[in-house]
This record gives C-alpha cells, structure tokens and sequence, in this order.
C-alpha cells in the first residue's frame, strides 16, 4: 500500500496532522509537531509532504541545496526526516518521525481525516483503498 | 487537561514582565472560554469607562478548549479590549494558525496590560515569553513586520510554522479603525483593537509552541468528526459552495436578493456586480480554495495576482469585495485587490476603511463636502483616488485624516450623520437590511457590529437554514436572531469557526466537545451558555454607556424603501421586531437584561 498525495488538492486544513497525532502516543493528544506528515504552508503555498522511509538524502544537507548539480535555495517538498530542517523530529525529545500507516494491518488516519480526497491509499495497480472515518 | 491547557500568561508592559497564572476552572463551566472567558475576564479587569488607549486598559486574547484539536473548524481565538471606537468592550475572533500555536506554546490565552515606553514585540517560543525592542519595526508596515521577525528565528523552517499577529501605521497612529493583521491575509480588530495595541506600543505578538494537546476520547473523537463531516455532505449548497467559491460566493447571492450594498448602501443592486461575483474570480485570479488550520470547509482560496503571477496571495473575501468594492462603486478587480493589500499593510480595518471611504463618496456626491473638505477626486467608482486615500489614512495625512476616525466621525463632521450607515459607530450591515429584516434586528442588537462570519447570516437566511422559522413574521424573525445570536457567542466561546453552524448544529458540537473534553456540557447547557455570555456583554455595555435607544439601524433602512431590483419598495422594520425580541430575551423596554434572567443564567 502506498499513500499518494495530490498536491493541487491540497487545501491546507491541516487535519492529516492532526489525525496522525492523535494516533500514535499514549495519552490521546494532538501536535502537528510531532505528526509524521504535515501540510507545510509557505508563502501562501502548500506542500502535503509524508516523512518517507529513512534513506540517503540527495541534498548535501547544507543550507544551499545542490542535487544533480543544479543548486536550490530550499528544499520544500523533500521527504527525507531531516537533521538540518527538522520537519519531522519530535520538537522535546528529537526523535525522527517516520510514517508507519498506521500500523499493521494498515490503517492511514491521515487519509480518513483529510476532507478533499487530496492523500489517498493505493495498492500496487494505483487503485484507490477506500478509508473513511465513518467506518470507525 | 484536556482541550484546555490551563494557563493563561500576563504580560505587564509597564513592567516589562510576564508570568503564567492559571486557569480559574470555577469559571469554564459558565464562560467556557474563547469569547465567553475573555468577556468575563475583561469586565472583571477592566472597569467601563476607561480609556481605550490608557494603561490601565487591557487586550484579552482566548482560544477555546476546542481549539486547535480535532474538532471541525476549531482554529477560533477571541479578543477582547475596550474599543477606541464605541467606548465599550470591542469583541473580535480571529481565525488561522494563532490560536493553535499558542496552545502548543502551553497558553489558553493572554491577558495584556499596561504601555511600554518604546515600541516592543511579545515572542512566546515554546513557553518561553520574552519582550523584545522593536524599534527598528516602528513604522513598517504588518507584512514587513513579519518578514523581518521570520528572519530573526533560527531556523527557517520553524520561521514557517510561527504565528504572528502586528500592527501597521494605522495602529501605531492609534486610528479607531485599525486592525490586527494574522499572518498577512487575516485580520480582527472591529472597534480598532490595532489602536490599543499601538498605544501599548506592542508592535507584534509571535507565537510557537510543540506542545500537545490533550484529548479525552481519540476514538469518539474520530467517531463524532467522522459522523460530522458526513453531515456537511448532505447539507445542500452551503459547505459545497464555500469550497468551490469561497465568502466571494454570496455576492451573487447578495445581488440575487437585491441587497448588495452599492453607493454606500444607497442601493441594493449593482450595474457591474457580476464582475464581482465569485464565478468571475475563479476564472480570473483563483488558484485553488484554502482552508484555515482544522477545517473541512476551505471558505477563502489563494488566488494570483493579475499581472503578477508569481505573487500569491489570500482571498478575496466577501466583505473586501463589497466595501472596497460595490459600495464604493469600484468593480475594477485590480483596484479591490490592491486596497486589500494595502489596507492589510497599514492594519487598518477592512470594513471600516472601506465604509468611510463610501460615507466620504457620498457625501461629496450629494454635496455635503466640498473639493475644498475631501480630495477631489474622491467618488463612487473611482478606484484611483480610494487607494490614494487609504494610503493616507493610516498616516493621518490630506483626506485620509477626515476619514482616519472611522465613518460615522466623518458623517458627523460634515453634519449629516445619517449618511453613516451603522450602529453606535460600528460597521454592522453586510447586506442592506431593507431586503432582509433579521439582519437589521441582528445589526441592531449585536454587541460586537458585524460578526465578521455575517455572511453566516446571510446564507442562512438564503437558503433557508433557519430550523423551521418563518423570517417573515416577527415573532419568529426574533427568535431566530436571538438563537443565531447565541449559537454564534457560543462557537466563539468553544473556540469554534461560527461558519460551522452552516453543516452541524449544538447537538453534534456538543457530541465532539464530549469526546474532546472528557466531559459533555449537552446542548441545553451549551445553549444556555451561550445566552449567558451575550447577556454578560450587554450587561457590560449597558454599564458603559450603551443606550437601548441605539438598538437601531441608520433611518434610510427603516424610513426609504429600497429604490430598485429585488427588494424594491422594502424598508426594514425593525420597530416591529424589537419588542417581539426583548421579550424573548427577558430585557425590559430600556433594552436591560431583568433581574429574572440575570438570576436564571448565574449573572
């Protein structure tokens, strides 16, 4: 199963953070802080990113960004957790965050929470895996 | 705790100090929080009769314990000061990112007291609280104040999550009519909370917090959501229209009914509306809908600038569209969204502005002011010279300086004070009454002018939202303004977005605020809170000065029908509804809450 992000649908409501949150401490709280996905908002643009798998960023993790020589001046949308921008890290402890939908068997809450279809789940054919929080 | 954090954090300007207290809970039960917590503890603090710029004033700002949680449309914060405008206390909600990031900085909300001697700026990092200098930032305006603040925080990304609220040159100048801005594109401030700020010389307020909120039930809480947010599916046209069109979306709305305020309001229909209906901006300037932190709704977008394709910017919203826009005769798109920018820039109210700007047209229109009095050019329709004035109205310079007390100074100034089209100096009419009776009553009685959710009202009305009332007769018309009137004090109270009201109602607000809670007020209980907290505010503003006689909307509603379009022939009449409504409400005829009710809501 993979989650797949439609950026444009984007609207910026925030609630995947909220949801994911809600879903992975054991006092029931919400922090968009310590969510493993989050709807970043820059200058009035919005970016849904996922904390992806850990792997090898291609940035040389400098605050000037070069990937395949070409340089950038900030990265938006990269998944990696990562030490220089600390998206998804834990803000008391510095844990990374990384997403684990949910559990085993799967269960996105973020994809259940978000009210425009913007992140969805797929399987492997790229067809939608319905998950609706009035199933709960 | 949940929802609520249990602290709310003083901040002494005089003193430079600031310490955390916490939440009294005797009060939660009754007040609740967000603008019901904040009215009470302002009308403990503050007595009626002080001054709005003085020291001894002060700006309670409150988030609800729903804010910032799961709930639907829960990024509400209210503030609460004594207005500059009105004399009284001046009520106001701001929606975004604030509320949230002060919660998750371990605040429910602030109390704000005293005056600096040198402008300063509040920084709130994670429970951190310190008063910084800010003279460098005196004199820009709010989005060069955020901007600059953004770089002074260590790392770039966090810069992005912080929240901000500051005062541009109208506040600084201290002009009963300037704003708060949040974030560039949100503002609060009816009754010009930004003229407080600015003789407190805060400059700006930044907030960021990674702190949790607690919940009580995450599973009924996704089952109450859930159960929600399917709700809002099937109720027609509203929740949907909102996402697609945006507030811009009751404009045609407006103009369907025939009260579109045009010419300041010396109309209800507009030649050139449709260039300002939504369905124009979303084939011109749109991108795509935005939502605030929370909610499902997504009621405002994000929208490019013409000519400037890389400039994104927010809105525009329903009442920059009509008071920069119909009721000053403008239906150039381009001119709207630069006195947008630029009222937001200089933190002068929308509504305000855009309201003396048309008093001031009028005015030269008929006569009343000469070229001599208002700069020349000044007219319904031209977009040119309303941006000049604007400009100058956050400066006090040239005609900007007639206008920069708001427009009811103006029309009294030029002695025609029916010319100012509101209520106790407040802008309170988002649609001309005169084709829609509730609204009047609703304008007429608010404590707090126009909610800035008014369009709330308007699409209830519209689309017959209104829990089986018949808004034709009196009696019921009442009711349904006292009801609306409470529900919305209540949302605000909870922490809530009042739109929210268009999908769900108090038993399924009630059902989420138990599962975030813990415990459930019911929504008798809520209801009642609600009535409580609108009492409270008219008890507060009886006692400072407010006059029942006042409960009235400007003489052209009520004495000129309305000269053209749908609403053709009508006035509004409201001498029908009042008395209808203080009995409802168990005032007497001075329009004062009686002994019976104030005993029956704790009072």
């Amino acid at each position: 199963m993979k989650l797949r992000i439609d950026m444009e649908m984007c609207i910026g409501c925030r609630r995947c953070e909220l949801a994911c949150s809600l879903n992975h401490y054991d006092k029931d709280s919400v922090n968009p802080k310590k969510s493993r996905i989050r709807a970043w908002i820059k200058d009035e643009k919005i970016y849904p990113v996922v904390s992806g798998p850990f792997n090898n960023a291609a940035c040389t993790s400098k605050h000037e960004i070069i990937i395949n020589e070409k340089v950038y001046d900030g990265c938006s949308i990269c998944r990696a957790p990562c030490p220089e921008k600390s998206w998804f890290q834990e803000p008391d402890t510095g844990i990374l965050l990384k997403c684990d939908f949910c559990g085993e068997p799967a269960d996105p809450n973020c994809v259940k929470w978000c009210p425009c279809n913007a992140i969805v789940a797929v399987d492997d054919d790229g067809e939608i895996i319905p998950y609706t929080l009035a199933k709960e | 705790m949940n929802g609520w954090v249990g602290k709310i954090l003083r901040v002494n300007l005089s003193q430079s100090q600031c310490s955390a207290e916490d939440l009294k809970s005797e009060l939660l039960p009754l007040y609740i929080g967000g603008r019901g917590l904040a009215g009470k503890l302002f009308a403990d603090e503050v007595k009626p009769g002080t001054a709005a710029l003085s020291a001894e004033n002060k700006i309670v700002i409150m988030t609800g314990p729903l804010t910032g949680t799961g709930v639907l449309c829960s990024s509400g914060t209210a503030l609460v000061t004594m207005s500059p405008l009105h004399g009284s206390m001046a009520i106001s909600n701001l929606t975004g990112s604030f509320g949230l990031e002060l919660k998750q900085a371990g605040f429910d909300g602030m109390i704000i007291e005293g005056q600096s001697a040198a402008p300063v700026v509040l920084a709130i990092n994670n429970g951190q609280v310190s008063i910084k200098p800010a003279q460098d930032l005196w004199g820009k305006t709010t989005w060069e104040t955020e901007q600059a603040l953004k770089k002074q925080v260590d790392h770039s990304w966090k810069a992005d999550e912080c929240s901000f609220i500051s005062i541009g040159p109208a506040g600084e100048n201290c002009s009963p009519v300037a704003s708060i801005v949040h974030n560039r594109f949100r503002e609060a401030g009816q009754g010009g909370i930004g003229a407080v700020m600015g003789a407190k010389k805060l400059k700006a307020i930044m907030v960021w917090g990674g702190q949790s909120i607690g919940v009580a039930d995450a599973k009924g809480l996704r089952r109450t959501t859930g159960e929600a947010l399917e709700k809002y599916k099937t109720v027609p046209v509203i929740p949907s229209m909102l996402r697609n069109l945006g507030t811009a979306s009751m404009v045609k709305v407006a103009s369907d009914l025939g009260v579109l305020p045009t010419h300041n309001f010396s109309t209800g229909i507009f030649g050139d509306a449709e260039k300002l209906f939504a369905e124009t901006l979303a084939r011109s300037i749109w991108l795509k809908p935005k939502a605030c932190p929370t909610c499902p709704i997504a009621c405002t977008r994000v929208a490019a600038l013409p000519g400037k394709k890389h400039e994104i910017i927010e809105g525009p919203e329903y009442e920059a569209l009509v008071f920069f826009g119909s009721a000053c005769g403008i239906s150039k798109i381009e001119h709207i969204l630069e006195a947008v920018c630029l009222a937001l820039n200089l933190g002068l109210d929308t509504f305000a502005a855009g309201s003396a700007l048309a008093t001031a047209m009028e005015l030269k229109e008929k006569g009343f002011a000469t070229e001599k009095d208002l700069d020349q050019k000044l007219a319904f329709g031209n977009g040119k010279s309303m941006l000049k004035v604007l400009q100058q109205m956050a400066q006090k310079e040239g005609t900007g300086a007639v206008l920069a007390d708001g427009a009811a100074q103006l029309a009294a100034k030029f002695g025609h004070p029916e010319c100012f089209m509101g209520v106790r100096s407040m802008e309170t009419f988002i649609a001309d009454p005169r084709g829609i009776n509730a609204l009047g009553l609703y304008g007429a009685t608010s404590n707090n002018g126009a909610e800035y959710f008014s369009c709330l009202s308007l699409a209830m009305v519209a689309y017959n939202l209104t829990q089986g009332l018949d808004l034709s007769k009196p009696a019921s018309r009442s009711a349904f303004v006292k009801r609306l009137q409470d529900t919305v004090a209540l949302s605000e109270s909870l922490g809530l977005c009042p739109l929210i009201l268009l999908g769900i109602d108090v038993n399924d607000i009630d059902a989420m605020a138990a599962a975030t809670l813990g415990t459930g007020f019911g929504p008798d209980k809520l209801l009642k809170a609600g009535e409580r907290i609108w009492n409270a505010e008219r008890a507060y503003h009886l006692k400072a000065g407010w006059k029942a006689g006042d409960d009235r909307v400007p003489t052209r509603f009520s004495d000129e029908p309305m000269p053209a379009g749908p609403a053709k022939g009508r006035v509004c009449k409201l001498d029908e509804d009042l008395p209808y409504y203080y009995s409802l409400r168990k005032w007497d005829a001075n329009g004062a809450p009686t002994q019976d009710i104030l005993k029956e809501l704790g009072l």
